[in-house]
């Protein structure tokens, strides 16, 4: 078994492409593209983060109202975002988290709701996960 | 002689532990896009070739590099609209190893197209 010691891994010809091989053999992937440069575990009830990586703060606008903010920036806003949550003390699965409207997401922030489908209002959730894949400026 | 590769089982940082480099084979997300369904087109992405406007809310994606099966993760998020309603985005059964899918519906469980469609992938490609 071979191991190496590094706190840096860079590309040769491109700094940021270090080529990695797939599973079955046949293709090879770039390793910065398939690395979430964010994620984060959110507590909207009592606020806070449980725990993340590269998340510089969490911001409560109100009832299920999220602001993240990356510290270091994303290069463009048209990366892509995901979420999942669980509900409030009932695991209400009609809490759908999204990306709140008029508020795209931008290079250093993402302002998520969390809206309930049933009762139409905005709701706190118990956990909102996030990660977000896309390039590092 | 191409530059430059390097074969090992494990990564070691100074001061932030070892992995193996299973992990980072298999733990890599082997795509993610963006996806406009209202003015159909991609605005950013990772190992996606195309996509495909199936139906009202419901999004095909083809990757560059297909999957080893279609027992892949995939996990996808929608923005809320314009007028402040929320959709709900879900995986859709009609996926493959060639074809990511994914449905967006509304409150009344209609379908519905959004300019905000998020997909990342997570498994093993052929």
């Amino acid at each position: 078994m071979s191991t190496i010691i590094a706190d840096n891994l860079t590309g040769k010809t491109a700094a940021g492409n270090v080529t990695v091989t797939s599973e079955g053999g046949a293709a090879t992937f770039q390793l910065q593209q398939g690395l979430a440069k964010a994620w984060a575990n959110l507590n909207g009830s009592t606020f806070g983060l449980r725990g993340n990586n590269n998340i510089s703060s969490a911001t409560d606008n109100g009832t299920g109202d999220y602001t993240i903010t990356f510290s270091s920036t994303m290069d463009n806003s048209d990366y892509s975002f995901t979420i999942g949550h669980r509900g409030a003390a009932d695991n209400d699965t009609d809490d759908t988290p999204s990306l709140k409207s008029g508020t795209s997401a931008t290079g250093s922030s993402i302002r998520i709701i969390c809206n309930n489908q049933s009762l139409g209002t905005l709701r706190d959730v118990d956990y909102a996960c996030m990660a977000i894949h896309g390039d590092l400026a | 002689m191409a530059f430059g590769t390097l074969k090992a089982d494990t990564l070691t940082h100074s001061t932030a532990g070892s992995l193996t480099t299973d992990y980072v084979v298999n733990g890599s997300a082997k795509g993610w896009c963006h996806a406009n369904q209202v003015s159909v087109g991609i605005t950013d992405s990772y190992n996606v070739s195309s996509i495909t406007d199936s139906s009202t809310g419901l999004i095909y994606y083809t990757p560059t590099n297909s999957m080893n099966n279609a027992d892949y993760a995939s996990s996808v998020t929608v923005r809320q609209s314009s007028t402040g309603a929320t959709f709900a985005q879900s995986l859709n059964d009609l996926h493959t190893t060639s074809r990511w899918a994914s449905s967006s519906k509304n409150s009344s469980s209609v379908g519905v197209d959004s300019q905000h469609n998020n997909i990342v992938v997570y498994g093993d490609l052929a």
